[in-house]
């Protein structure tokens, strides 16, 4: 199945690790990336991919904020969330902005592709700990 | 020039990234400790 990503995240050295973690499966392509939300707003629009691998805390704009515009933007884009902030608040917070998935930063060599996978077919993806927290299925 | 790096990130996706950047320069290669980052720092008293 082709999966077209954007990733998103203001560390050039995570968005490599992520990318080189993504490219690894057949037909998943990370067609562009941005460092920050207004980036990714901008990138969303003229791309269009399948799924967003979002970051939480980026300058200018950060991730919650981006995924409240792209949710009336880009109705139909995929947006998972992988973030070092593993607080529940954040969590629900995240998914009530409208993120599909939620995979903290730490766990990301874990959790990323099968979150990836799950998003994309409009499924939720959160991990066990992230269920736990927020109650979430 | 050969150079043999050692990565310590208690994050795997931030090993990954710095892998994979380090390794583009020829005769450079990384290994991975990733248990020194679980380890406390000792502190000297003097």
């Amino acid at each position: 199945m082709t999966i077209r990503i954007l990733l998103v995240d203001d560390h050039p050295i995570v968005r490599q690790g992520l990318k080189t973690l993504l490219e690894g499966r057949t037909g998943w392509e990370v067609i562009g990336e941005a460092s920050d939300g207004a980036e990714a707003v901008e990138k969303a629009k003229e791309l269009n991919p399948d799924v967003m691998v979002l970051d939480v805390t980026m300058p200018r704009m950060n991730g919650l904020e981006a995924c409240r515009v792209l949710r009336r933007q880009a109705p139909q884009l995929e947006i998972l969330f992988v973030t070092q902030h593993d607080s529940p608040q954040m969590m629900r917070e995240a998914i009530d902005a409208g993120a599909r998935g939620y995979v903290v930063k730490s766990n990301a060599a874990r959790d990323l592709l099968a979150a990836v996978e799950a998003v994309s077919q409009h499924r939720v993806f959160t991990a066990l700990n992230v269920r736990e927290a927020t109650g979430l299925n | 020039m050969k150079l043999r790096i050692l990565l310590a990130d208690d994050h795997e996706i931030v090993r990954r990234g710095l892998r994979s950047l380090l390794e583009k320069r020829e005769g450079w290669e990384s290994a991975e400790k990733p248990a020194m980052a679980a380890r406390p720092s000792r502190r000297h008293s003097s």
